[in-house]
């Protein structure tokens, strides 16, 4: 009788995990299985002729012959460097002054700087694209009424593209590492800083010799949520740019999409899949060495904390 | 928490019930810049009614079409309706997963765009209309027959109803201004002529020369390309007496527009142009020339973009102290039928009693939508009314069919290593690297890719000994 | 003196978090306002308010665009997409939470490292390939579907959530006889109200925002675009060169609904995220 219940159990449990496991499969490790297929051939796509094993050669390709991808690899770290050092800041700025229990409001201010995270990057960056539009943009009207400059800038050339594109991924993302923040902050119980208080600390001290290193978790989490979800960042790179003046703007898995899909309507797509998956792959294998890299440096911290 | 899913669950309710009803309405395909009310639908076709289905990427010509179209399918005695579609954004996208899926329409507009063609052919997706012509008509397209446009292997695919090429379009105000008597004929000419106008009246915000950058391949193909051939040059790089690429012959043109695009001379922010908003600056008066399409742009300016802007069309600058040769005519606008349709007798039926017909062709060619390139229809055609004046606008006596280079015939044997050559030509344009050594290491790219293609069985090797770029047909 | 120094940095600390609250609002006033310009307002004008507010800007978005078809494309596969979601995450994460069963040390590592690990969009080509061999490339549920996804973070979230419930609960359900199913549905799902919401919460706006998943899965069949995805699309469509007021108006329809359901709802939201930080 036990067993048949245990057996009876152990159906449902497999059952109950079903939906979310097949879904998990088809959709994130199947793809993972064709790439790493796919990336020792050399394949046009249906229509095309049968894939073609070429071994290793992709790889050559990308590490002798592609400029572009390297430059995308350069232009991926750029990027997320820039947003890394503005938004982590600044949330954490902001984290700081909403974080006071006796502050009127304080839920409201949260929420308006929160706003960018619950729109879509995609049409936020469509709106960008307008205000930053060298003739008839609202920036460049502003900067000119206000005198500070006297010909209108282009925004989207080679020189200045990713700086526009940094700026709208900061816009978007100071809410939300905020409130990652806040929670950390919240974390810190106050008998802490009331026993530093006591002992006479000012502001400065109670800030690097409490607050920081008591968020260290915290914070290691935030980097590694930043670190990642910016090297993924693609769709409003992909709608402001498509890759940007001249390849100024392209990172490394945008630049791997262009070989399956047309980045915007009518653009030509050369389709190299294998090429593609080849791409894709050091992409991730690039971005899982900069993370592990990451968690052994913040392990270093922890130690010296 | 459970007031807003409830409130969401209600609305899901509401429109579950709504979306039943709306999902039998429309055809689904209507996009931000047009609406498919056409004449007739549908459900008025009768009994014996074939329905064939059309999808096009144009909406330029929709004004022309729908209507002749909706004539069509009131009065065709075989009992055909023809239900156009337009598709306008994601054009090859949409066909992509229509032929992948065995899907899609009975009939195909191509408008030039190759890439939905040789790809497409090699797949055997399109129905060769050889089959269905008469010797009659074989005989009087023979000169249209354009291998890796609309023909393969010598058998046509579709019949251009009229051809495109590139040619200047500039401001006749403007150059009158700055003292230009007349429109550049050589590469330095069209330098020094932007260079003066923008020195002139660039404080009133107009520049000499402007291009749609924001793709290098769309703004380089319709302008350096055609200038090289006409300059004696190969196409996109291919010499056909050779049988080899070669990227030498571009080096002047190369220096020509570097100097435009890094000494200011250019309208600012064109490395992220686009075409539309480049016309736009066009009709607005801020832009001396730029170049593009014979049979695009005449018709934007009449309708979409209208302006009082006193402008006219001239022919291609070359290379200075070059012999002209002849540069090459895109055929464009044509309807292939897909494998699909079930009727195909009956779809090539409907495109030679319409489409084909001398008279939608010649309505065509009048209405300023695409110059007919009909040898005997060509002398009875009037000049359309927006190309009155404007008569460089239409094709003349040095654009001719050129033979298809080995990527246009099939991109996949000629799979460049890096960049390739209009990203290159984007590149030396604003002004990095060494212009000679960066074209000798395209050439070598490219030859390397064809080889490969070659070796592997992908592609063929061309060659025309004794090729002249006067006489690509000769 | 440290007490002028204090008050100046107290001044420059409200002046910046003041501009960040212009930066952060400056943009999406200006979607609103603007979708109410004419265009030569928007290219031309000097004040941020417009003179005559052009309601037919909706109005026309909503005809020739189209865009009534694809809002409600938009809600039904948020709202489709969420509740899967929520029903998927819920299912695992208890069950991880609480049983035992051979494999879960793979599962639970496999879908860590899948936190990640990433080849980007490009995984959307398989997707699609399989999808077309099995003749559903152009269905919502195939839409649905793949927005749904693995849920790797929200089954992780529910199963912090559960692993702090109190085992007695069900093991005396267990022990009266109660399948897990029952258990499940009877027990669990209550309690897990709160994170569920925030499941639910964080799925829709996902869903709705998604652009470049739904745009791939939409492109062969333009009945199920949804409204982010047409709203970009506008960029490319003749209308961008010279109508920028329909843009704003197609933006204004994209992000009025979120903004309607946040300002309900952003408690919610900020509380589930922090919830999920401190204890994922």
């Amino acid at each position: 009788m036990i067993s048949k219940n245990k057996i009876k159990q152990k159906g449902q449990i497999y059952l109950m995990l079903s939906p979310n496991l097949i879904l998990f499969f088809t959709l994130s490790v199947y793809p993972i299985i064709w790439v790493i297929r796919f990336m020792f051939y050399q394949y046009g796509g249906p229509g095309t002729g049968e894939p073609i094993f070429i071994g290793l050669d992709n790889f050559r390709r990308i590490f002798t012959k592609d400029p572009i991808f390297w430059k995308s690899v350069i232009n991926t770290l750029v990027y997320a460097g820039g947003k890394i050092l503005l938004v982590l800041p600044l949330a954490f700025f902001a984290a700081m002054m909403l974080t006071k229990k006796n502050l009127k409001g304080v839920g409201a201010f949260r929420a308006i700087l929160f706003m960018p995270t619950i729109l879509s990057s995609a049409v936020m960056a469509l709106v960008f694209y307008l205000l930053f539009n060298a003739y008839n943009g609202e920036i460049n009207k502003y900067l000119m009424t206000l005198n500070i400059i006297d010909q209108p800038i282009n925004w989207l050339s080679a020189k200045n593209a990713m700086k526009v594109i940094v700026i709208t991924s900061v816009w978007g993302g100071i809410g939300n590492y905020m409130i990652y923040f806040i929670a950390g902050l919240q974390g810190i119980s106050n008998e802490v800083y009331e026993s530093a208080d006591i002992e006479g600390a000012n502001f400065t001290q109670k800030l690097f010799c409490i607050t920081i290193p008591m968020l260290g978790p915290v914070l290691k989490m935030i980097m590694m949520i930043a670190i990642v979800t910016a090297f993924q960042d693609m769709s409003s790179i992909m709608v402001m740019t498509e890759g940007g003046p001249i390849n100024s703007t392209m990172v490394m898995f945008l630049y791997a999409y262009q070989f399956f899909f047309p980045i915007s309507p009518g653009s030509l797509v050369s389709t190299q899949f294998g090429y593609g998956a080849s791409v894709s792959f050091v992409s991730a294998c690039i971005v899982g060495i900069i993370t592990i890299a990451f968690l052994r440096f913040s392990r270093k911290l922890d130690e010296i904390y | 928490m459970k007031k807003v899913l409830s409130i969401i669950l209600v609305l899901l309710l509401l429109t579950g019930f709504t979306a039943c009803g709306q999902s039998d309405k429309a055809s689904g395909n209507t996009t931000p810049s047009q609406s498919t009310s056409s004449g007739t639908s549908p459900s008025d076709a009768g009994e014996n009614q074939t329905n064939l289905v059309i999808w096009t990427r144009d909406r330029a010509d929709a004004v022309f079409m729908q209507p002749a179209i909706d004539e069509y399918n009131k009065t065709n005695a075989d009992g055909i309706y023809l239900d156009y579609q337009m598709y306008t954004d994601n054009y090859e996208q949409a066909l992509d997963m229509a032929y992948a899926t065995n899907s899609g329409p009975d009939l195909v507009a191509i408008s030039g765009y190759t890439d939905i063609f040789v790809k497409y052919v090699h797949q055997g997706q399109y129905v060769c209309i050889d089959d269905y012509m008469t010797a009659e008509q074989k005989e009087r397209y023979s000169g249209l027959l354009a291998e890796g446009s609309n023909a393969i292997d010598g058998k046509f695919y579709y019949l251009p109803m009229c051809g495109s090429t590139g040619r200047l379009f500039y401001n006749v105000d403007i150059f009158e201004r700055c003292g230009i008597s007349e429109p550049p004929k050589t590469i330095s000419e069209m330098t020094a002529a932007a260079k003066k106008i923008t020195d002139t009246l660039k404080g009133e915000g107009i520049y000499g020369f402007a291009m749609n950058l924001k793709s290098p391949a769309s703004a380089l193909g319709r302008s350096l390309d055609f200038m090289v051939q006409r300059s004696g040059g190969p196409k996109q790089g291919f010499d056909f007496s050779t049988g080899t690429y070669d990227f030498e012959f571009y080096a002047p043109f190369i220096e020509e527009f570097r100097e435009i695009f890094t000494t200011d001379i250019a309208f600012p922010g064109c490395e992220s142009l686009d075409i539309d908003p480049l016309r736009t600056q066009f009709a607005d008066g801020k832009i001396g020339m730029y170049i593009s399409w014979s049979h695009a742009d005449p018709g934007v300016y009449a309708n979409q973009f209208p302006t009082d802007e006193n402008w006219n069309i001239a022919q291609l600058p070359i290379l200075d102290g070059a012999q002209e040769a002849s540069q090459s005519i895109q055929p464009y606008k044509g309807f292939m039928i897909t494998k699909r349709c079930e009727a195909p007798e009956l779809a090539w039926k409907a495109c030679v009693d319409l489409f084909y017909s001398d008279d939608f062709v010649k309505g065509y060619h009048e209405a300023g939508l695409g110059c007919t390139i009909v040898d005997d229809l060509k002398s009875k055609v009037e000049v359309p009314e927006i190309l009155i004046g404007k008569e460089e606008g239409l094709l003349g006596d040095k654009d001719k069919f050129w033979p298809a280079t080995p990527h246009e015939l099939n991109d996949q044997a000629v799979i460049v290593e890096g960049n390739d050559q209009y990203q290159t030509f984007m590149e030396l344009i604003f002004g990095k690297g060494d212009i000679d050594k960066s074209l000798q290491d395209l050439t070598n790219r490219y030859n390397s890719a064809y080889q490969k293609g070659i070796d592997s069985n992908i592609g063929n090797k061309i060659q025309i000994p004794n090729f002249d770029p006067a006489n690509p047909q000769g | 003196m440290e007490k002028a120094f204090v008050t100046i940095l107290k001044v420059l600390s409200w002046l910046l978090l003041i501009s960040l609250f212009v930066f952060t609002l400056y943009p999406v006033i200006y979607t609103l306002l603007g979708s109410l310009k004419t265009n030569a307002e928007l290219t031309l004008g000097k004040s941020i308010l417009p003179e005559d507010p052009q309601w037919v800007n909706y109005i026309k978005a909503f005809k020739d665009a189209n865009f009534f078809q694809y809002g409600l494309n938009s809600l039904i596969v948020s709202s489709a997409t969420m509740a899967i979601a929520v029903l998927t995450s819920s299912l695992s994460g208890y069950v991880l939470a609480r049983y035992k069963f051979a494999g879960k040390k793979l599962m639970l590592s496999t879908y860590q490292a899948m936190m990640f690990v990433t080849i980007g969009p490009v995984a959307l080509y398989p997707i699609m390939n399989m999808l077309s061999k099995i003749g559903m490339e152009k269905s919502m549920l195939s839409l649905i579907l793949v927005l749904t996804g693995g849920q790797i973070t929200n089954v992780f979230l529910v199963m912090g959530f559960v692993q702090r419930l109190p085992r007695e609960l069900d093991e005396a359900a267990t022990i009266d006889g109660c399948s897990i199913f029952r258990v499940y549905g009877q027990i669990i799902l209550p309690l897990t109200k709160p994170i569920l919401g925030v499941v639910a919460l964080f799925t829709f706006r996902n869903t709705w925002n998604d652009y470049i998943t739904s745009l791939i899965l939409t492109m062969s069949n333009r009945k199920l675009t949804t409204l982010t995805v047409a709203v970009v699309q506008l960029k490319y469509s003749v209308w961008a060169a010279a109508e920028w007021h329909i843009m704003l108006a197609g933006a204004s329809l994209a992000i009025i609904p979120v903004l309607s359901v946040y300002i309900f709802t952003n408690k919610q939201f900020m509380s589930g995220l922090m919830e999920g930080a401190v204890k994922g």
